[in-house]
């Protein structure tokens, strides 16, 4: 299937089979997420040697594991013998799993360390039978993603310029910060309906959360939301994310802050927080939401972090986590805490609105004469962008350019054979 | 344990999952002390068959689907009667069957009520969840009345199975 062919960026206009497609779908496991660099999980969730929890690469069941020896590794998790799962927890610590079925034992490094009866394997070299591990693993400031590509770009050259506004969210105290949850939900859409949601579809807002809007929830730290002032931004690299541009006498980036404690403690501590992000940062630029590419999604506004594991066409499992500083006294985590998990969570009164948006788009799908007409994407208000200072390629936030540059990207991995092939086709 | 009290306990419960089901829910509101907590935490996968339940479940202060009190819970409930809580929106057909009621705990000026719940939500054409668990409530003696003062609701589910919990347990 010529995959460029179903996105049209000129015209604005995308295939909806792209959400209900079979083919696409089993494409996108060989290409995308067996690829891609993908999110695991939090260094705070795994901060002692022996620590573990259990995660997932797109369908891929994978143990993220500190060994003894205090370096993070991850395996499939699935025993080299038969294939069944080692571990059965979603968390805790162990130096060993042992998998129920024949009793085959791993280390923390994923060697294959013990066989019962191992005297009747003709010729069972263990060292060849470990766990299967991730090509490569690395963090960025507490965030821990994983690719089975040996040939994928670095951690650093991957997130490219979206490293520079995670860091809005990630490194504005000192020791960085720590997470709660997951809450994990089953929602029949596909997952790129909410990716790109998060991507950039500040447009969504006034309708589908219009109700939290009506009473207040969505009140933020700024006084002087500028509604039009939002800037879509692409990172390159599928990477994309929705922000605000303060106003000079604004305190800066905006959190969800319906309490009076919250405020006075980003006044506290905004010298140090301008001190780690320089001016733009820490001042002008304020990010709402953002999808690191494929399925990790940020939203700074009220401290979420997720993962939109998919499970087929039709169905993805959401994993979301709250995010807060980490040097921050008890009571503002969790204050923080109920600020990200009132709006966003399977109870949040943001994002229980969002659901059936995204059933009913991946629904349409799956219509015969719906998929005869194509998906708008023309959003594109023409605006002049006097926004140097930042980074990434920029465009109005009342605008589908995020949209499009993520399914551009989408559509390159998928046509691309290897990693080079992605890279050259820039 | 005195059978009227029982009854009296078992009452309020089927009163108050009436009153969810015909989606009275500022009247279930007011079946709260001011001071009231909802409190629903998530649950995990341990790696051994823990002493206590309360190891697989969030503590307080970690996640959590409800951490509310009367106020933010009161504000869940105007969001369902403004026009654009779309998750409500038509709204959930629910069932609240409420069954094992045990009497723990009588100090005389507050109960502690154990409970299993199995709610059925049907909403639009065909959508179906059904959630099952477990509440742990304190009821107070307020004027002679029955009043919720603390709930804790443990679901069964360690991977919540539906789209979303816009309804109460």
């Amino acid at each position: 299937m010529e995959i460029k062919s179903l996105i049209d960026p000129e015209g604005g206009l995308i295939n909806r089979c792209i959400f209900a497609d079979r083919d696409i779908y089993e494409l996108e496991r060989e290409r995308l997420f067996a690829r891609c660099w993908l999110y695991l999980g939090h260094e705070t969730e795994v901060p002692n040697p022996g620590d573990f929890v259990a995660a997932y690469m797109g369908e891929e069941p994978v143990i993220l594991w500190r060994d003894l020896n205090g370096r993070l590794n991850a395996f499939l998790n699935l025993c080299r013998h038969r294939g069944n799962r080692v571990c059965r927890a979603d968390r805790g610590n162990a130096n060993v799993f042992t998998c129920s079925y024949h009793g085959w034992t791993y280390s923390s490094e994923g060697k294959l360390v013990l066989v019962p009866m191992a005297e009747a394997f003709r010729e069972l070299d263990r060292s060849e039978w470990g766990l299967i591990p991730v090509a490569q693993i690395d963090s960025y400031k507490g965030l821990i993603f994983a690719t089975f590509d040996p040939e994928a770009p670095t951690l650093a050259e991957y997130l490219g310029d979206m490293a520079w506004y995670l860091d809005i969210l990630l490194d504005r105290r000192e020791g960085g910060t720590e997470v709660s949850g997951p809450h994990r939900w089953v929602v029949d859409a596909n997952w790129k309906t909410a990716a790109e949601n998060f991507g950039g579809d500040g447009y969504h807002i006034a309708s589908t959360h219009g109700s939290a809007r009506e009473l207040g929830v969505d009140t933020t730290t700024s006084q002087t939301r500028q509604w039009n002032k939002g800037r879509q931004i692409s990172c390159g690299n599928g990477h994309v994310l929705v922000a605000w541009i303060c106003p000079p006498d604004d305190a800066g980036p905006w959190f969800a802050q319906p309490v009076v404690e919250l405020a006075s403690y980003m006044k506290e501590h905004a010298a140090e927080i301008e001190n780690r992000l320089g001016a733009v940062r820490a001042r002008k630029v304020s990010p709402s939401a953002g999808t690191v590419f494929p399925n990790f999604s940020v939203h700074w506004l009220t401290r979420t972090i997720r993962v939109w594991h998919p499970r087929g066409p039709d169905k993805m499992e959401i994993w979301s986590w709250a995010i807060v500083d980490k040097a921050a006294p008890a009571k503002i985590k969790e204050a923080m805490r109920f600020v990200s998990q009132y709006r966003f969570s399977p109870t949040g009164v943001f994002e229980a609105d969002d659901m059936d948006n995204w059933i009913q788009v991946t629904g349409a799908a799956h219509s015969v004469i719906g998929r005869r007409f194509p998906a708008n994407y023309q959003m594109s208000l023409s605006e002049e962008i006097a926004e140097t200072d930042l980074r990434g390629r920029l465009a109005s936030r009342w605008s589908d350019s995020n949209q499009l540059s993520l399914y551009m990207h989408w559509a390159k991995v998928l046509e691309a054979q290897n990693w080079s092939a992605i890279v050259s086709a820039k | 344990m005195d059978s009227e009290l029982r009854h009296r306990v078992e009452d309020f419960l089927y009163l108050e999952a009436e009153l969810l089901d015909e989606r009275r829910l500022r009247e279930w509101l007011d079946l709260f002390t001011d001071d009231m907590h909802y409190w629903m935490p998530v649950r995990h996968n341990p790696l051994e068959r823990p002493k206590e339940l309360e190891e697989e479940t969030s503590k307080p202060g970690e996640s959590y689907y409800f951490n509310d009190n009367k106020e933010t819970l009161g504000l869940r409930i105007e969001r369902l009667y403004s026009k654009t809580a779309w998750a409500e929106m038509p709204p959930s057909r629910t069932r609240h069957l409420i069954s094992n009621i045990r009497i723990k705990q009588d100090d005389g000026a507050e109960l502690e009520v154990h409970s299993n719940f199995m709610v059925y939500r049907t909403r639009m054409e065909k959508d179906q969840d059904i959630f099952v668990g477990t509440r742990r409530d304190i009821l107070r003696r307020v004027n002679g009345e029955l009043k919720i003062a603390r709930r804790r609701i443990l679901l069964d589910q360690a991977v919540l199975g539906a789209k979303n919990i816009s309804i109460f347990l």
